[in-house]
Parts: structure tokens; sequence; C-alpha cells
């Protein structure tokens, strides 16, 4: 998995410099990575990039980013 | 000059001469539907080889993607229905795709199983294939494209050595076949090659080369 992020993040990197527009999916499946290590900000900030690129992404982008979020204010409500 | 034409047309009708051609699919429900974003949910495994819908669900947005489609994001949407309970393959097609459709916003779900999959093993030769079956629904249920694709191939023996060295790369070819390649071949020929191709997404004109 980590292999596979890695694979991935480079190949975005790529994609940005020479101002190719990333596949679909790319964005997204970079973010979910991020988001099964635990990684909450991360995943939100790639699936917000996927959503502006994408306009067809953003039921599952803004439903994504919402579940994610509404997590972190659980975990912070628990703590406080 | 005549002649010249009747020898051409013999040609012709030889190359093409035994395969029939199929008819031309009716598209015009996919036209109605005219999706321009693609779910491609977790295959229906039939065959034994339990990786093989990993396999397959890997190589299929790249070519539906060159068409000009927007895919969703395959191990996304797989850790999304996993979030909601579903598993497996089966599980996931029995769901209506109305439900499907309305939970990622997509404007059509791909539907793929796995018929057949496996390296057959006959003395000095393996026989690897693989069988798709493709079923494209619309976000109101209707079922807009549907395409089956088997393809063989039958490692070259090249290591040279005779009836062992054959044997040997025959037992090679089966203990590790290679379907990526034959599975990738299988994609293009039903999305692009093939008589009854994928249409063209909105994407499609403005990334050519893609």
């Amino acid at each position: 998995m980590e292999a596979m992020r890695i694979n991935l993040e480079a190949h975005i990197g790529a994609m940005e410099k020479s101002n190719q527009k990333v596949a679909p999916g790319l964005y997204a499946e970079l973010g979910t990575l991020y988001l099964q290590t635990g990684s909450s900000d991360l995943a939100i900030s790639y699936y917000t990039k996927e959503r502006s690129a994408w306009p067809e992404s953003r039921t599952l982008m803004t439903a994504l980013i919402q579940n994610i979020e509404r997590r972190q204010q659980a975990a912070k409500e628990s703590k406080s | 000059m005549k002649v010249g034409l009747a020898i051409f047309a013999a040609a012709c009708s030889l190359l093409t001469g035994c395969v029939t051609q199929p008819a031309k699919k009716d598209m015009s429900a996919f036209h109605a539907a005219a999706p321009r974003s693609i779910l491609v949910v977790p295959t229906i495994n039939r065959s034994l080889d339990v990786d093989a819908p990993s396999y397959v669900l890997a190589a299929l947005p790249i070519p539906i993607a060159e068409k000009g489609y927007y895919v969703f994001p395959v191990n996304t949407t797989k850790y999304v229905l996993e979030q909601e309970g579903f598993y497996e393959g089966e599980q996931i097609h029995q769901q209506p795709t109305e439900s499907l459709a309305k939970l990622f916003g997509s404007d059509a779900v791909l539907y793929v199983a796995i018929k057949q999959w496996d390296a057959q093993f006959a003395f000095i030769t393996t026989t690897v294939t693989v069988d798709f079956e493709y079923r494209l629904v619309s976000k109101d249920g209707t079922e807009i494209w549907k395409e089956e694709k088997k393809m063989q191939y039958q490692p070259q023996n090249n290591s040279g050595g005779g009836l062992i060295g054959m044997v040997i790369s025959a037992a090679v070819a089966r203990a590790a076949p290679n379907y990526m390649p034959l599975t990738q071949q299988a994609n293009q020929q039903v999305f692009v090659l093939g008589p009854n191709p994928l249409p063209n997404g909105p994407y499609r004109p403005i990334d050519p080369a893609k």
C-alpha cells in the first residue's frame, strides 16, 4: 500500500509538473490511501482536488469529506 | 482492372471469410442516457482464482477513461462499499442500480463478471484463458450496453532445449501465468476495437491523445 501511494504520488506530480490533466480518480485514490493510514487532513485535500478537477465526482467527494469532518468533530468532542 | 478487383474481393473474403459479422447493436438506449460518468463496481468472480477480481478491477479504469468518461476511483469505490457493509461482488451486483448510482452520484454503473480465468496444462502446452461479461446500466436501471469477451493465449516455447524445454516452459506458464496482458487486450477489444465498442464519452475530444 505504501508502494502504491509512492507510485501514485510520483505519477500525479509528473502530470502536474507538465501541466497535464490528472486522470479521473487518481487524486481520490491517493486520498483514500491517506485516509486508510489515518492522515485525514491529506485525504480531505486530495478529495477536494478530485472534486475541482472532475465535477462528476462531486457527490462522492463531498460525502467522503463530510464523513471525515464529522469523525474529526466527534473525536474532538470526546477529547474535550 | 475487373480481374484485379475480383482478386481483391476474393482476398478480402479470404481474410474475413470465417468471421461472421455480428449485427450492429441498437445503441439508442445508450445515446438517450448519454452517461458522463461510470461507476465500476467490484466484479463477480465465477472462476476459481481468488485474486482474479483485483486484477480485473485494476485493469478496467484506463480504457474507460481513454474513451472519455469520468471513471469513479475503483479502490475508493470498494472502500466506500465496504463501509456500507458490501464486501462481495455478488452482493453488490444484486443491489438496485438506482441506489448505487445515487450513493455515488454516477450516471451509469458497469458490472463485470469473470466467467473464466485459468491456465490449462496439457503435457507440453499451457493455454491461458480469460472470459469476461460486461454490462453497463444507466442510473434509471436500463441496460444500455453489453458485451462478452473471451481471450486465450498459448505462451510460445522459446526456451529451446527440445521436449524437456517445452515441458518446462509450459509448466512455468501454468505456475505463473501472465493474465494481465490478456485482460488488458480483452478490455481493449471490448471498449475500443471490437464491433460494439463503447461510444466516446464527453472528455474524448478534449483529450484525444490519452
